[in-house]
């Protein structure tokens, strides 16, 4: 199982673990009918026991497989773009929910055009303020979409 | 039905003037533009045409939005082929065979075959409409909760088909899919779910999930293997755009399939027209004699749900014009108009306003043919302009799924949900979980869960309402057939092949 694949899994099993434990407090059915907690909680332990399934079928694998198929690893400098790119995005929706959404974007559109997509910053910055411009005449002036 | 053809020339000889055809030609390109835009659908569109149709007189008014409604439906599929970026769900299957053409080269391609099938399909689902529509609504009103569910049911059984090699990973998306659709409240008993902040008290928003999982996973998924498109430089060849007869012959079939498809389950409120792009996939899947290619960008996978998507807008108009029963968020927004125009939707609809009814109508016919060659026209734009920024189509992409997910609620709240997602889809990519259960799961889900307790009430608690009631117990039935089926014709061709291979 590659690294990724494990935190997706754990990912998924800490949203289930949540949900079933919140699931507990819900009503889980009556004579009648079905409460609202009958769909997640059963949902939330069938996702545990695919994930504990997965998990279990990796391990048998990798036990089985002799060492020479061990499954390769994943390079950390493909990854490390991805991850900067998504704290980044992170930071630029913080500041647009402290007013605008257009000049975090453009923040961001210039960083993703010159530092990862390896344009030079001039090229980056007219490109990207082309694309606000159009972004804004559309959603803002036309469809009057408050962006500012 | 020579009554409906008296009733439809009377409908164009109302429309057939300068002012209702430039109109319904504009209501089409702006339906166009608008549907291509992320975070923007039917609804969105028809919204912000209503106050233009105050003061217009009623058959113009109701031209311009059924336009705007069919325009929206074609403009849906082209960042899905472009960008893979759906705006709607009945769009994410779109994606699924577009964009692979697209990465091939053949965006074009795919952009004029969907223009074609939707053509087809559109110019069905009016056929069905203008011919058929009293009668498909009369047995429309004996389905109940028990046969809905059951109708969703089998859209989600669809999952096994979309479940590509591993059934267990596949399993694992639908039921993470189910849990992510039970956030906020719950219809039947009013009870708020997992409202871990006020925004999730209306659930997770939809779109907002479409945007993150296939737009920002892919520029995430695109950065880690350093993806550089070449798309060739822009070209105003329309031989690149429009498609060969030898695909549109190639696709003829699963275009027609797809239009019945999409016309008929298309009546259902609530996800007609995405449980019908699903169900026409799986049977074009199921009959291909090359299932291999799907997912890879082919062509009966692409023009099929295309034809049901555009078939199933005159049939969710079916149950709108002669029930008053709105299927959609756009047909409900149709539903006010109508009522804002002083009419009265229901049974009664047709009989009172009629001349308004069939007016719309043709105006729907108009809509389509200008919008084949409208969209046919666009499509060099529309590529050129991704060619013209393919080198920066990460921040495009981006800024579009930005301000797409901000345009849901206007805050900020939907982008941190197209983020989360794009996070999950980029890892659900990479590691080669499919996408299409999480996603069918999402949207059928709820639908599904309320249909189920609402029959379970209706029968007391008692489970044989789903076999008492004889529309429920034949779709019980085909759908068992069905399964039987599809089992005996695979261990068939797998007891062929090793007689052949000896």
């Amino acid at each position: 199982m590659k690294p990724s694949e494990i935190v997706l899994l754990a990912g998924l099993a800490v949203f289930s673990g949540v949900l079933l434990w919140n699931g507990l407090d819900m009503p889980y059915g009556s004579a009648q009918s079905f409460g609202p907690g009958y769909i997640p909680l059963n949902i939330a332990v069938v996702t545990l026991v695919l994930i504990a399934l997965l998990a279990a079928r990796a391990l048998a694998a990798r036990r089985s497989a002799p060492p020479a198929q061990a499954i390769p690893g994943e390079s950390l400098g493909a990854v490390l773009p991805v991850v900067a790119v998504i704290v980044l995005m992170a930071a630029a929706i913080y500041a647009m929910s402290l007013g605008s959404v257009l000049a975090p974007l453009g923040v961001l559109m210039v960083l993703l055009s010159w530092r990862f997509a390896g344009h030079p910053p001039l090229k980056s910055l007219f490109v990207s303020a082309a694309i606000l411009a159009v972004i804004y005449a559309i959603f803002s002036l036309w469809l009057k979409i408050p962006l500012i | 039905m020579l009554d409906a053809l008296t009733h439809l020339a009377g409908g164009f000889a109302e429309v057939l003037t300068v002012y209702n055809i430039v109109l319904i030609f504009f209501a089409g390109m702006i339906g166009t533009v608008v549907g291509a835009l992320p975070g923007l659908g039917p609804s969105a569109g028809i919204a912000l045409m209503l106050p233009l149709t105050f003061g217009m007189p009623h058959a113009s008014g109701l031209c311009l939005l059924t336009g705007v409604y069919m325009g929206t439906m074609y403009g849906g599929r082209i960042t899905s082929i472009l960008i893979n970026t759906p705006g709607d769900a009945p769009a994410i299957v779109t994606a699924m065979e577009g964009y692979p053409m697209m990465r091939r080269g053949q965006g074009g391609l795919a952009l004029g075959l969907s223009a074609v099938s939707s053509f087809v399909g559109g110019f069905f689902g009016l056929l069905v409409l203008i011919f058929f529509a009293p009668v498909v609504s009369s047995y429309a009103i004996y389905l109940g909760a028990p046969e809905y569910f059951l109708l969703m049911l089998l859209g989600l059984s669809t999952i096994i088909l979309l479940a590509g090699e591993d059934l267990v990973k596949a399993l694992l998306m639908a039921c993470v899919g189910v849990l992510v659709s039970t956030f906020g409240s719950d219809y039947i008993s009013g009870h708020i779910r997992f409202a871990f902040t006020p925004e999730l008290i209306e659930g997770i928003d939809f779109v907002a999930i479409i945007i993150g999982l296939y737009g920002l996973g892919e520029v995430f998924y695109n950065l880690e293997q350093r993806t550089r498109l070449d798309l060739g430089r822009p070209s105003f060849n329309l031989r690149e755009y429009i498609p060969p007869a030898s695909t549109l012959k190639e696709s003829s079939g699963a275009t027609l399939r797809g239009s019945v498809i999409g016309t008929v389950i298309g009546i259902l409120p609530g996800a007609g027209a995405t449980v019908a792009t699903f169900l026409e996939y799986a049977l074009e899947r199921r009959i291909s004699r090359k299932p291999e290619e799907f997912g890879n960008g082919a062509i009966a996978g692409l023009a099929g749900p295309e034809a049901s998507n555009n078939a199933s807008v005159p049939g969710s108009l079916i149950p709108l014009i002669t029930l008053g029963i709105p299927g959609s968020g756009g047909t409900a927004i149709m539903l006010g108009a109508l009522i804002m125009f002083g009419l009265q939707p229901g049974p009664l609809l047709m009989i009172k306003s009629g001349d308004v009814v069939w007016a719309m109508i043709a105006g729907l016919v108009l809509a389509n043919v200008f919008l084949l060659f409208s969209n046919v026209l666009l499509i060099p734009v529309f590529v050129n302009l991704l060619r013209s920024v393919q080198g920066h189509l990460a921040s495009v992409v981006v800024a579009l799924c930005v301000v797409g997910a901000f345009s849901l609620a206007y805050n900020s709240f939907n982008i941190w949900v197209a983020l989360v997602f794009g996070i999950l889809g980029y890892l659900m990519k990479k590691c080669d979980y499919p996408t299409g259960p999480f996603i069918l799961a999402v949207v059928l889900a709820p639908l599904a869960e309320n249909y189920f307790r609402q029959s379970i009430m209706l029968g007391q608690g008692d489970w044989s309402i789903f076999v008492d009631r004889p529309i429920s117990l034949g779709i019980i039935v085909a759908m068992v057939a069905t399964g039987i089926l599809g089992l005996v014709t695979k261990r068939f061709i797998k007891s062929r092949k090793p007689a052949a291979r000896a």
